[in-house]
């Protein structure tokens, strides 16, 4: 149980958002550690210790919240990716069946889809099975795929991938895709790697 | 398999642990740095690095009694692994071939 007897309070928000940035493995060790420095420090000026600790947090906020929702996102980035991809590919289809547009390069727009909706996926799943600093930039990689694939498509065939009878579904897809991802991020979650990170026995 | 070659700042914190023994976490990590390599260390970012080498097998922790001082929160001790040593022995050798002939300013 916490006992919270601490001669010197540190910034309530910092200390609660480190509490909610922190992973659950590392947790007790690094608040506990932060508290006790802090301590140490504030023993010999106050504002300099609270300074220090907001500092700390600015250092550490970012990476720690990526590494605590990494798994998730991951899932969900590769979810997303696939589903731009196969939106773009459906959305195509459609417009060559109903005879909106008829481009001998069409099938050129879908495989520079299909490979960003690849090259994202590998990505965010590299991201959601090893959840470091790394993962960070692998998600950010993906997301920028992500949001390129249909500029490259674009930009490739000077074709229009937007046009509009295929809206809904490319949507519906997404929305499939994205659970679908969720659930192999839980999956992974449940998996024997992520032991330490759920405050397994060390 | 998992790399063995090292980043800097984990050779920084491998240093530290051997430096520091049996009273290695994540405070006294970040003061043995900070001390030897003269620069500003988070202690969230020797956390996530001791964890990372955990998952190799590099180090190898222990929990500690909880003291009020830490709201009530235990130490993570840590300690160096065999594989670690090793790995650190290495980096150290490869820089040692690399500074080799050197002329530095």
């Amino acid at each position: 149980m916490r006992q919270q007897l601490l001669p010197n309070d540190p910034p309530r928000l910092a200390l609660r958002v480190f509490e909610l940035c922190t992973p659950r493995d590392m947790q007790d060790a690094l608040v506990g550690d932060l508290l006790e420095e802090f301590d140490c420090r504030a023993a010999h000026d106050l504002r300099q210790a609270r300074r220090w600790f907001w500092k700390q947090l600015m250092a550490a906020a970012i990476p720690l919240g990526l590494r605590r929702v990494g798994l998730p996102l991951g899932a969900l980035s590769a979810g997303a990716g696939s589903a731009i991809g196969a939106s773009v590919l459906v959305g195509i289809a459609l417009e060559r069946t109903i005879g909106v547009v008829s481009d001998p390069g069409l099938a050129l727009v879908a495989c520079v889809a299909t490979l960003c909706a690849l090259i994202s996926s590998t990505c965010a799943a590299l991201a959601a099975r090893r959840v470091d600093a790394t993962s960070g930039k692998a998600m950010l990689a993906s997301l920028g795929l992500i949001v390129l694939a249909p500029e490259l498509s674009h930009a490739a065939l000077r074709v229009d991938t937007s046009p509009t009878p295929s809206l809904y579904v490319p949507l519906l897809l997404a929305l499939i895709a994205t659970f679908i991802g969720l659930l192999i991020g839980r999956k992974m979650a449940s998996a024997p790697h992520s032991a330490s990170r759920t405050g397994a026995p060390i | 398999m998992a790399k063995t070659h090292l980043g800097e700042f984990e050779i920084f914190v491998l240093s530290a642990l051997l430096h520091l023994g049996d009273d290695a976490y994540g405070v006294t990590v970040s003061r043995e740095i900070e001390d030897r390599a003269e620069r500003t260390v988070s202690i969230a970012a020797v956390h996530t690095t001791l964890l990372r080498l955990e998952k190799k097998g590099f180090v190898s922790s222990r929990i500690g009694e909880p003291t009020a001082r830490r709201g009530g929160r235990a130490r993570r001790y840590f300690r160096i692994e065999a594989p670690g040593a090793k790995a650190l022995a290495k980096a150290y050798k490869t820089l040692e071939s690399m500074r080799e002939g050197l002329v530095l300013p």
